[in-house]
This record gives C-alpha cells, sequence and structure tokens, in this order.
C-alpha cells in the first residue's frame, strides 16, 4: 500500500467508534406498517397481523424499518461517521459503494406500541482490497435497536464497500470466431398443420397435451392415430403445469452458442402421465435432482420464441411448525422460485420505507447500469425470514439472518431461495437451528449466508400447560 | 427349429478403407471405390457378377439408385439406402426370393465435418418437440444412462470401463482412427471433460471419415469361391419411431432390440450364452451395458457389475467391441452400421490382427442403433450354417 493509502486508511480509521446522533423512530411498532410489510413481502404468517393485538408480533425482518428516514428530506447529520468516511473516501477517488454484508439479529419479537431508537456506530474500515468489483474499502457500522425502555432488541451490522471500478479488458473477444447468424437464437420447432394446436397454446400461456377424444389416451409428442384405441379423432387438454422431473442431463460440450450455460434439458413427468422433453430453469444444475416437484413456466429465450419450461415447484406453506427433533442436519429446504416483479421490488421498497431511486425509477436504475429496478436489501431480508419460515411453520422466530450481497436481483429476474440445515442445538430450552441460505438469479448469487431459527421444544410446550 | 432362408446366406468379403478424423485427399467417392475394389478382389469374382447393389454416399449425394451406375454394370436389384444391419438383412431377403444372386452393400463417407472433426452437435435439426432445448445426441443418450443409473445404482466407473475396453481395442487396430494410441484406463476416461453429464469425452463416439464394404451371396455359390463364408444365424429389428424426437427415458426405451434379438435368439436357435464375440452398437459407453441386460447376457440393473466383473475383455466370456467401434475404429456416416457386420464377420473369419482375435470364435453378435435411436437392430452370424 502506497504512503498515501495508508494516510488515508489512518484518517478514516481515526473515526472508528464514533456513534451517529440516535435517531428515535417516527410511529411505534404498529399494526398498519406491519400488514403493509407483509403485503410487500407477501408473508402471510397469522402472528403478523391475525390474532388479537395484544397478541401480534412484528416480523423480525422489520427490524430496520421502524427508524428508517422515510420520503422525507433528510438533515444532515454532522455527528454521523460513516458520512465522515464516505466524503473522505469519495474524495480519494473510491466513489462507487455497494452493500456487501448485512447481519441483523433480533433478540425478542417486536410487540405493538414499542418505540424504537436506533444508535449507529462506526466499527471497522478494512484494508485496501481487491474484489472482482474494484479496489476499495470495506466500511462497517453496527446499529443497536432499543425500545422506549432502554431495553436492547435487536442490532444491524453493515458492511459496504467503496470502490475505484476495475477496468474491464476486451481481450480475447477479437480472437473469437464470429456466431452465425442463425445461431444467436435457438433453433425454431418446425411445426406441421397437426401440431398448431400445442404451439398456439404456447402463446396463450397453456401447455397443451393431445388427446384422444375416444379413449382420453394422452400423446406427446402428438401422434395422428391413437397408440390405444385407434381412433383418428384427437383433441387436446390443457396440462395443469404440476410435474415431477423423471431425468435430466446437463450438457457442456460442444458448446451451443444459441444456449446460456449452464443449462438443464429434462425428461419431465406431467400431473396428467404423459411426459415431455424441456429445460428445467431456475435453479443450478447442482439443485436438480430426479423426482424433484416442478412446475410450468413460459419463458422467451428469444423474443419470438415461447416455450413451455419447468422449474422448480413453489412449496406449500407449513401451516403447523416442524417439531424440531424430527430436524436433521444435512436436511435441504425446498428450492423456492420467485419472480423478480416491479410490483415485489417497488412494493418492497416502500414497505421497508427505502425511498431510494434505484428502487423505483427505471431511469435511475439505469443509470446506475441495470436495466431495470432492482431489489433494496431490506426486501431480500424479508423474503429470506419469509422463505425459512414458511418451511419451519408459523411458530418458529428468526433470530438471525447474516447474508452477503451479490448480483442485484433485476425486474424481470427470478430469485430461487434454497438452504440447508448445517446445526441445531438447544439454547435454554429452546431449539436453535441454523440454515446455509443461498438466493441465486440469472446473474449468480443475490444472496449467501446464515439464517437461524428458533423452535419450541417438546420441554417449552410441555411447560406452558 | 424351423428352417429359414435366411441360413442359405452367406458374407463372402468384407473390406473397411482406413479410418481417421480426416482422410487428407480422399473424398466418399475415392473411398467406396476402394471397399469395393476390395470386397471384389477378395472373393475373387468378377464386377459383372455382381448382379444387386445397395450402395450411398452421403456427402456427393449418390443414392444407391445412382451409386448402382458407379461399377458401369447393369444391376438386377437395388437396395434401400438404410446402413447397416437392416441392408444386409434385405439384401439376404432379396437373395432368399431370387431377385438377385450376388449383392454389393456399401458405404463411405469423408468431407463431411470439414477440418474440426468435432462431435456435430447438431445432429437432428428438425425435431419439433426437442430441438429448441439445446439437446442433442449424446444428451439424449444420456438420459437413459442417467435414469439406469438412478435406478440400479450403476456407477460412472462401470461406463468408463467400457469406453477404455473399447478404445483399447481400436488401438491395436491397424485401420482404426485411433490406432497406435496408448492404451488408457477407466480413470482416464472419467479424467476426460465432461460432455452432458454422465457422459465424459472418452464415453461418446467419436467423427470420422472411412468407407466399407461388403459381398453377400448365397451359401451354394460360396462354396465355388476360395473365401471363409461367414452365415447369417438370425436377426432381428426393432423399431419405435423417429430417432431422437421422444423422450428417451429408461423405462420407456431401455428395452429397445429385445424384440430384435428375440427373434434372432430365435432363428438360431441359440441364446445370449452361445455368442462368443458382442460386436455391439457402442455410441456411449452406457449402450453396452444396456444392451447385454436388454439381450439377456445378464439380469435387469446388473449390467453395470457384469461389465465390471471380466466379462468384456478379448480374454473375457463376451468380448465386446473388438475392432474398436464408434468411440475408436470409426464412425462415418451410416457406414458405422455396416461395419458392425463387418467387425463379426471378420474376428469370425480370422481377419484381425493377431492381438484383437478372440480364440475359437464360431457365433457373433452384431447390433446398431441405440435407445434414443429408437431403434435397435440384432443379427447374429456364425462361421458354420445352421443345417
Amino acid at each position: 500500500m502506497s504512503n498515501q493509502e495508508q494516510q488515508l486508511l489512518q484518517t478514516l480509521r481515526a473515526h472508528v467508534g464514533e456513534q451517529a446522533t440516535a435517531v428515535v423512530a417516527r410511529d411505534p411498532v404498529n399494526l398498519p406498517t406491519i400488514r403493509n410489510w407483509c403485503d410487500a413481502i407477501g408473508d402471510t404468517n397469522p402472528v403478523y397481523t391475525e390474532v388479537d393485538e395484544s397478541d401480534i408480533e412484528a416480523p423480525a425482518a422489520m427490524l430496520d424499518v421502524w427508524t428508517m428516514a422515510g420520503n422525507i428530506p433528510r438533515s444532515y447529520d454532522p455527528n454521523d461517521p460513516r458520512n465522515k468516511v464516505f466524503a473522505l473516501l469519495n474524495k480519494a477517488g473510491y466513489r462507487t459503494v455497494v452493500g456487501a454484508n448485512t447481519k441483523e439479529i433480533y433478540c425478542r419479537p417486536l410487540r405493538l406500541g414499542e418505540l424504537l431508537t436506533g444508535k449507529m456506530t462506526l466499527i471497522d474500515v478494512s484494508d485496501l482490497k481487491t474484489t472482482g468489483l474494484g479496489c476499495g474499502y470495506f466500511v462497517s457500522t453496527l446499529t443497536e435497536f432499543t425500545n422506549q425502555q432502554g431495553e436492547l432488541v435487536g442490532s444491524w451490522e453493515f458492511r459496504t464497500f467503496s470502490f475505484k471500478p476495475r477496468e474491464r479488458s476486451s481481450k480475447g473477444s477479437k480472437d473469437r470466431q464470429p456466431v452465425p447468424e442463425h445461431l444467436q437464437v435457438r433453433p425454431r420447432p418446425g411445426k406441421m398443420q397437426e401440431t398448431e394446436f400445442f404451439w398456439d397454446g404456447c402463446d396463450q400461456g397453456e401447455l397443451r397435451i393431445q388427446q384422444c377424444n375416444g379413449c382420453e389416451r394422452l400423446a406427446h409428442p402428438p401422434v395422428v392415430r391413437c397408440p390405444e384405441c385407434g381412433s383418428y379423432d384427437l383433441g387436446h387438454r390443457a396440462a395443469s403445469g404440476k410435474a415431477t422431473l423423471h431425468a435430466f442431463v446437463e450438457p457442456v460440450h460442444p458448446p451451443m452458442p444459441f444456449m446460456q450455460y449452464p443449462y438443464i434439458c429434462g425428461v419431465v413427468e406431467l400431473e396428467e402421465g404423459t411426459r415431455l422433453i424441456t429445460n428445467i430453469v431456475h435453479c443450478a444444475p447442482e439443485q436438480v435432482e430426479i423426482g424433484m416437484p416442478l412446475e410450468l413456466v413460459f419463458q422467451q429465450p428469444d423474443p419470438d420464441l415461447t416455450l413451455p419450461m419447468f422449474r422448480p415447484a413453489v412449496p406449500s406453506i407449513n401451516k403447523t411448525t416442524l417439531n424440531f427433533d424430527d430436524l436433521q442436519e444435512g436436511q435441504t429446504l425446498p428450492l423456492y422460485p420467485i419472480d423478480v416483479t416491479t410490483n415485489l421490488v417497488v412494493g418492497g421498497a416502500i414497505a421497508t420505507r427505502d425511498f431510494e431511486d434505484i428502487h423505483h425509477e427505471v431511469a435511475a436504475a439505469k443509470r446506475a447500469g441495470l436495466k431495470d429496478v432492482f431489489m433494496n436489501v431490506l426486501t431480500t431480508n424479508g423474503i429470506c425470514a419469509r422463505y425459512v419460515s414458511e418451511w419451519a411453520g408459523p411458530d418458529a422466530r428468526v433470530k438471525e439472518i447474516d447474508i452477503r450481497l451479490g448480483a442485484p436481483n433485476v425486474v424481470g429476474d427470478t430469485m430461487t431461495l434454497s438452504a440447508t440445515l448445517v446445526s441445531k442445538q438447544r439454547v435454554d430450552g429452546k431449539g436453535r437451528v441454523t440454515l446455509n441460505l443461498r438466493v441465486a438469479n440469472s446473474m449468480g448469487n443475490h444472496v449467501t449466508g446464515t439464517v437461524t431459527l428458533e423452535f419450541p421444544t417438546q420441554a417449552a410446550a410441555g411447560g406452558s400447560l | 427349429m424351423p428352417r429359414n432362408s435366411l441360413h442359405d446366406i452367406a458374407i463372402i468379403a468384407t473390406h473397411n478403407t482406413r479410418q481417421a478424423r480426416r482422410l487428407e485427399g480422399e473424398n466418399d467417392m475415392s473411398l467406396i471405390m476402394e471397399a469395393i475394389r476390395g470386397v471384389i478382389a477378395q472373393a475373387g469374382i468378377k464386377a459383372t457378377d455382381i448382379d444387386g447393389v445397395n450402395v450411398n454416399t452421403p456427402v456427393w449425394g449418390l443414392s444407391p439408385r445412382e451409386a448402382s451406375q458407379l461399377l458401369g454394370t447393369q444391376p438386377r436389384w437395388v437396395g434401400n439406402d438404410f446402413m447397416g444391419i437392416a441392408a444386409v438383412m434385405e439384401a439376404a431377403g432379396a437373395i432368399a426370393t431370387g431377385q438377385a444372386e450376388m449383392v454389393l452393400v456399401g458405404s463411405a463417407q469423408a468431407g463431411e465435418y470439414g477440418g474440426g472433426g468435432a462431435v456435430a452437435p447438431w445432429t437432428r435439426p428438425t425435431h419439433e418437440f426437442v430441438e429448441s432445448y439445446g439437446l442433442y445426441t449424446a444428451a439424449e443418450f444420456a438420459f437413459s444412462a442417467q435414469r439406469h443409473m438412478h435406478l440400479y445404482g450403476t456407477k460412472q466407473e462401470a461406463l468408463a470401463e467400457v469406453a477404455a475396453t473399447v478404445r483399447n481395442n481400436g488401438a491395436r487396430h491397424p485401420l482404426a482412427s485411433c490406432y497406435g494410441k496408448d492404451p488408457i484406463t477407466a480413470d482416464d476416461v472419467l479424467a476426460s471433460r465432461m460432455v452432458a453429464s454422465p457422459f465424459h469425452l472418452l464415453d461418446c463416439c467419436l467423427t470420422s471419415e472411412g468407407g466399407a464394404a461388403l459381398l453377400i451371396t448365397t451359401a451354394e455359390r460360396a462354396r465355388d469361391l476360395d473365401v471363409d463364408p461367414i452365415y447369417i444365424l438370425g436377426a432381428g429389428t426393432d423399431r419405435q419411431g423417429l430417432s431422437y424426437t421422444r423422450a428417451p427415458v429408461w423405462d420407456t426405451y431401455g428395452a429397445i432390440g429385445q424384440r430384435a434379438a428375440k427373434r434372432a435368439y430365435g432363428q438360431a436357435g441359440m441364446g445370449p450364452g452361445d455368442i462368443d464375440v458382442c460386436e455391439f452398437y457402442d455410441p456411449f459407453s452406457f449402450e453396452i451395458i444396456r444392451q447385454f441386460e436388454t439381450f439377456g447376457f445378464c439380469d435387469l440393473g446388473e449390467g453395470g457389475d457384469f461389465v465390471m466383473d471380466g466379462n468384456i475383455g478379448l480374454d473375457g466370456k463376451f468380448p465386446i467391441v473388438t475392432n474398436g467401434g464408434l468411440m475408436s475404429f470409426g464412425h462415418a456416416g451410416t457406414v458405422q452400421m455396416l461395419q458392425k457386420v463387418i467387425a463379426a464377420v471378420e474376428q469370425l473369419a480370422g481377419r484381425v490382427p493377431d492381438a484383437l482375435k478372440v480364440p475359437g470364435a464360431e457365433v457373433a453378435m452384431a447390433t446398431n442403433g441405440g435407445s434414443a435411436a429408437l431403434f435397435c437392430d440384432v443379427m447374429i452370424l456364425g462361421r458354420e450354417q445352421l443345417q
């Protein structure tokens, strides 16, 4: 590191330990804000909205929401050590800032009427680091939340990366042979008069399977005579879209210029009892296994080509809480694909009181180099909490979310959540479970990290009798 | 056992050209002419003795009808252009019904793949319900292999053992594309790059150039010639649809070829235990395992163990693909299917390098096609004519 950089680091680190002016929430924990958040995130746990007001708990992942400034002109806090550090970094050329890690610890569920105060401290500035994005400094803050009695209810550690973007090299692209035009898009299906119903169905969002009007036998690919009863009177029916994976292959070589790698070819078995060849999408090759439940999703790999494809079926919500004793280390949670829609991104941003323009204004997102608005961290946090909670059941509580932030969740993409149970133990008569979490989208990992859940145990249930 | 007119038919001459990834200076016309002249010389006949022809040259684009003019003769009978066991059966049928007496079957291909020599990736460009999903031949065959591994616990090592065995045979055949290559082990197969899970590069056939031909006639005519006739003992076909168009999954198409084998066994009055040489179709390593099960050499699901138990080497009970097959001998156009019959004939007639000889081989089985191709043809050949 140069002398200049060492001096910079010294100046930056001089602010470590400084505290910003405490922020008191504008409103106490309240039901309308909770409802709004649950609507936006899609969390339906009844304990947030459906029980007697005295029993209502605020979703743990809302911890930061209460003290967010909201859409009001921010007054500059002269004491804010992070602002000071960012100003110094900006001056030194480290002008781009991205979120790197977020770790939230929830001491206990919040109740209606609690008024939170957040106190942020600058806790660390890293050495000069070089990452895939460029070189720069990681800046960490810790915000501790207390209620009106001064009781610590949770904390939020946030790590950002201020960097000089790396110069992109265009080396190598010159040597490559240009891909002929006809191989830049997928081969178009050679449609026939007899199979038009299938492709018409695709255009209308319906997967059509040929069915004999005589004996009702299904056939795919379509036939001209029923192999069962011999009838030539053939119609079709719409498939429900529910299927399981019968077999799959990950083709890797030779390269298909029109495919996005990696990709999976699958033979899926439809609920109706016939099979078709398709692509399995919205999950990584290593997450694919024979027998996995799938759901239909129409995709447009090229603008004028609509193909029926399949992805992991959205798991159902566990209405009863899993028994802690039944949980096994190493077990995996079902994959959960969620489409990143404008509704989800904008709704999530506003419900978490994040009014940064990049989360609701396409032009602003484009200025930031992305093709559409993208999800804010608090929405991601909320969806991660919802994912593990829907698996665990209504009585399990999220205690900690510790994640590393990666590829942005841009509108039009699909985020797929997955998790593995890595440890379970009893703490103070309750069951603690740690899950390794991964949320992936088409650009890579959106987040990776851990979530800790607390389960009621038999002993605790016995005690309340 | 009922007498079958197939039993009066013999293959009296075979010729393979040199096979290679690329045969510089050759085209399919030069190769087919070499093969034709080779069989004529071997049989000691005149070109004008040939009165039936089934020859094609895919790159030149000559159909059998057009190619029949190559000899400058006027054949009485012309076959269809589907090569391999089906072509030999068709010719045998024509001879048995008196439409021809001496039939030439052959094919050659060169120049199709240019200099690249890679596996042709878009082998099936016109299949409505598969083509848009990034599938190709290796991937379609892999479905079946993967399902078998899932159901029966078949191991990658078993597939690799097959590939290593076949390739080591080809490395010792002077005409093979891979002649002279160093011996490999199953570990080398597993260490080769992945193509389409579970197939590594060395689990897959190659693409190459080359040609071959054979002559078929009556057993009676064969006796008048100075040749080593090899007799057709039984044959059968199994066709289940247009290749590469359907989900080629194990439980639907895994047993493809069973009907063909049953018919062939029935005609020959034989079972798997009577087979001395297995010139099975080897587009991908798993297909050998599948065929051992499908043809009754072992029980369903036990093919993996079967190939690991020392059965398939040249000194084993059921030596496989003794010329190196599609993986290392040659895989040119459709002639590679005919070369399965030729491999069986040459092994029985003793026209193979000493290093590849299966001592005392009396009966051989040749096969074409596999599960993703949705067809599988079987032919049993023997040194002795069935009486």
